[in-house]
């Protein structure tokens, strides 16, 4: 039986190497309070980019607002958890979010490229007002204070080092889901909606449909995101979720490489860990990533994940040659 | 099969295609000639959907709403572009797989809670996506991306994929285009099979050769109107057939 | 009726600089398909250039404005060389993400530069009042108005009747003809990419006085001029200008008697509601040949 390549990869052995080699090495990076931090950031910064990539990599949605769904996510899950338990705070996250991206999704469904940027980056400009403005939901001036500490089964997450355990746990869960889609047709629909959309409809492929869905699932994974940084932190206020971050998902997927599951987390990676590589010259940090985003772009437009994945592919293949020279 | 009535197409006040008419039974290979500008590739268009068109289309005598290329392939009409209109992307197997006629949990239900359902019948379409590759004779590059397709390779790969939809009507648009002779006849070969197996066919092309072997009849369009139909031979003694391709006549008479 | 004045006259200054905003992009926009995030920050930088030389350099305010809006020209021609020129033959969106790049670059040479404190920019003409209809209006937004109006006519101008202008006009009809007729490419995009830094720096330098500027002043800006040449239908100059006037007016009217806590909202729920409406634009960009 001949198998589409898209199921051929293995993705599951690759997120159980992940996981494995990330509780190993992420306790052991986590020397300081910092960098405690600084890991805990990567983990759930991957899980909104990783939704970025469903949006943006897969379906070709220039969306220009996960940042606010971010925000969306963490006030409805801060607001929730007033009464009732954390859990159901990140799941009202989830439908509030993936709700609020199915109206914007479905009211513009047929914009494209630019304009489909610009209505979302309007939708972020709106939301973030109303947020602000909405002060009962979210707090005095949208700040919202004394969000509860994550707790599941009875355990309190207070620690930076116990959140890390917490993160990783929802990023490998977002991880797996992620890849179910990458080994089905729904990739392939994707792929084609965002490269031809007019000919994939003529094929049969419901265009509006499949970009919609992964519109909204992205979304979910934004909300899910911003309502952990909410729980983890205690405090979010309009400004955790502003301009700089919007930019900042942006860098981190497409640093990172559009086209894999792999991009968003290496992407993520090394927009949280580069001010701290940067130590002394941190001022400069915003043109480091520019320049790095142009070299990047200009050299390996698959970003980093893509560069990564071509060495195996030439080593071996040197190799191969060199020994069919010997034997040859 | 297909029976389009009184297309009009209007691109900024200019009618690309006016009044056009058109029955095909089923089972025919309608060619359809004409030159440069005529509305033939418009009248294909309008028929998919992918132009905005007024008139009324039907296909086996059910009504398609024009101007939905989503209507147009859900009535059973399948298209192959001039310009091969391929996913670089994606493998050529996948590229075929598109136009699956199994439509079924290909969304969200199929790659989370219904997985062993998905790949019960990802399974068969595969099979079948394979079976046609193996048609157009492209099944040894199943698995290469399409963006490494020759020119011609594409355009059979866009058949393959015309064909995985099992279409009621299959629309080509100069299938002959930039190939060499050899390519040509084996175009003209394989197109013949296609329709041996029960198909039914439009055919827009220059290659006059081409047309004359395979149609059972010939519709000419000029300015966007239909001029002239029927048999191959009579079309092309048909007086306003001539003028229209060699340009004198009608004017010098009036 | 003197706050009708008043707000009326602030909606047409402000839409008078979204006016010299949009038309900023839509020359690059038309001169090479470039569709330049980074724009807002070259409205912000231009303010930032004006607050330096009048201030660090000490000029004159309007030549160290002359002298700001010559700087940004370099500034454009510097961005067309090193993140345009390279990426000639790369796909539109490979483009898009370089200026991506240049903006987050542009935003961090300006935060190491002047810092993240908002500065201020003095105006020509202080803080005069003018009385109209009993409303007092700053004079400023009166030179607003007409050095924008001014931009504008020149610009038309150009475009409609000088051999720049015809190659431009060429290149957005249909690049690879204009090509092949011996359009030069290279020049034109140069020029576009200094017009279009010099504009944004005009308007930058023409708003700056009303408020402060920091590193999203001209972020916001570019929005919402987005917001009014998407109105405007995106194709015709004369569109953006009055879409530009449209939104501005909106803007301040709305704010100024319905909801002022959301003022700034509503040119994105314009923006919002007109892609909604009209998808594509007015303007198909992804029109393919089939």
């Amino acid at each position: 039986m001949i198998r589409p390549p898209d199921y051929r990869r293995r993705h599951f052995p690759a997120i159980a190497a992940f996981v494995v080699l990330t509780a190993v090495i992420g306790p052991l990076l986590s020397t300081s309070r910092a960098d405690q931090f600084l890991v805990d950031l990567w983990l759930v910064y991957s899980i909104a980019v990783l939704g970025f990539y469903l949006v943006f990599g897969l379906a070709g949605r220039f969306a220009f607002c996960q940042t606010f769904m971010m925000a969306l996510g963490g006030y409805t899950s801060a607001w929730v958890t007033r009464d009732h338990s954390f859990l159901l705070g990140v799941v009202s996250a989830i439908v509030v979010t993936a709700l609020a991206a199915g109206l914007v999704g479905f009211l513009i469904r047929k914009a494209q490229h630019f304009y489909f940027a610009m209505a979302t980056f309007a939708v972020t400009q709106i939301g973030m007002t109303i947020v602000g403005q909405a002060t009962s939901f979210t707090g005095p001036n949208g700040q919202a204070t004394g969000i509860a500490p994550p707790s599941l089964f009875g355990h309190v997450f207070l620690q930076d080092a116990d959140i890390f355990w917490l993160f990783l746990g929802v990023l490998t869960l977002c991880l797996i889901l992620v890849a179910f889609i990458e080994r089905s047709p729904l990739r392939r629909e994707a792929v084609a909606a965002r490269e031809n959309g007019l000919v994939a409809s003529l094929s049969g492929v419901g265009v509006q449909r499949v970009q919609l869905v992964l519109f909204m699932l992205g979304s979910a994974f934004g909300g899910v995101s911003g309502s952990l940084i909410g729980h983890w932190q205690g405090v979010i206020s309009t400004d955790s979720f502003g301009t700089d971050l919007s930019i900042g998902i942006f860098l981190m997927l497409l640093l990172g490489g559009v086209d894999s599951i792999w991009g968003a987390l290496i992407g993520a990676a090394v927009y949280v860990a580069l001010p701290r590589l940067l130590s002394g010259i941190e001022h400069y940090s915003s043109i480091v990533y520019g320049v790095l985003l142009l070299v990047v772009v200009l050299a390996v437009p698959g970003g980093i994940a893509a560069a990564v994945r071509r060495l195996p592919r030439r080593f071996p293949r040197r190799f191969s040659r060199r020994v069919a020279d010997a034997e040859g | 099969m297909l029976k389009a009535e009184q297309i009009t197409v209007t691109f900024g006040g200019v009618r690309a295609v006016s009044d056009v008419s058109l029955a095909v039974p089923a089972g025919e290979l309608l060619g359809l000639v004409g030159p440069n500008g005529s509305g033939k590739t418009t009248f294909l268009n309008a028929v998919c959907g992918i132009v905005p068109a007024r008139g009324s289309l039907t296909v086996a005598d059910r009504p398609v709403r024009l101007g939905r290329p989503n209507a147009a392939c859900r009535a059973g009409i399948a298209r192959v572009f001039q310009a091969p209109q391929t996913y670089g992307e994606l493998s050529c197997l996948d590229n075929v797989l598109l136009s699956t006629s199994d439509r079924r949990l290909l969304g969200l239900t199929g790659a989370w809670p219904a997985r062993p359902a998905m790949w019960k019948r990802e399974r068969a379409r595969w099979a079948f996506a394979m079976s046609a590759l193996e048609t157009v004779g492209l099944e040894s590059c199943a698995l290469e991306p399409a963006s490494l397709l020759s020119y011609g390779q594409q355009r059979l790969l866009e058949l393959a994929r015309a064909l995985a939809g099992s279409p009621s009507i299959l629309l080509l648009d100069e299938p002959s285009a930039g190939l060499n002779d050899a390519e040509t006849a084996a175009l003209a070969a394989l197109l013949g099979a296609v329709r041996a197996a029960g198909n039914t066919l439009v055919v827009v092309d220059h290659k006059i050769d081409f047309l004359d072997a395979l149609c059972d009849r010939l519709v000419v369009l000029e300015l966007g109107r239909v001029i002239a139909s029927g048999p191959p031979d009579q079309v092309w003694r048909d007086d306003r057939v001539i003028s229209a391709y060699l340009g004198v006549a009608s004017d010098a008479e009036h | 009726m003197d706050k009708f004045v008043a707000l009326t006259a602030s909606g047409i200054a402000y839409g008078a600089v979204l006016a010299v905003v949009a038309l900023g992009f839509l020359v690059l926009y038309k001169a090479t398909g470039v569709v330049n995030f980074a724009h807002g920050d070259l409205v912000t930088l231009g303010a930032y250039l004006a607050v330096w030389t009048t201030t660090s350099l000490g000029l004159p305010t309007v030549p160290g404005y002359l002298a700001a809006i010559a700087l940004m020209g370099l500034v454009g021609v510097a961005i067309e060389r090193v993140a345009y020129a390279p990426l000639r033959s790369r796909p539109p969106m490979v483009v898009v993400i370089a200026t991506l790049a240049a903006a987050i670059v542009i935003r961090g040479i300006i935060a190491v530069w002047q810092g993240s404190e908002p500065k201020t920019l003095a105006g020509p003409v202080g803080n005069r009042v003018v009385h109209i209809a009993g409303a007092a209006i700053a004079e400023q937004r009166l030179l607003i108005t007409g050095v924008a109006a001014v931009a504008v006519l020149a610009l038309l101008f150009v475009f409609q009747r000088t051999p720049y202008g015809r190659q431009v006009r060429a290149l957005a009809a249909d690049p690879e003809m204009a090509r092949l007729t011996g359009v030069r490419t290279r020049l034109v995009a140069m020029g576009a990419f200094a017009l279009s830094a010099m504009l944004a720096a005009l308007a930058g330098i023409l708003i700056a006085p009303l408020g402060a500027v920091d590193l999203n002043f001209g972020f916001g800006l570019m929005v919402t001029a987005f917001a009014a040449a998407v109105l405007g239908g995106f194709g015709s100059l004369g569109g953006v200008v009055l879409g530009a006037l449209v939104i501005g007016l909106i803007q301040q009217l709305f704010g100024g008697y319905v909801l002022p806590d959301y003022a700034a909202t509503f040119p994105a729920i314009v923006l919002f509601l007109v892609i909604a409406v009209r998808p594509e634009g007015l303007l198909n960009l992804t029109r393919s040949r089939l």
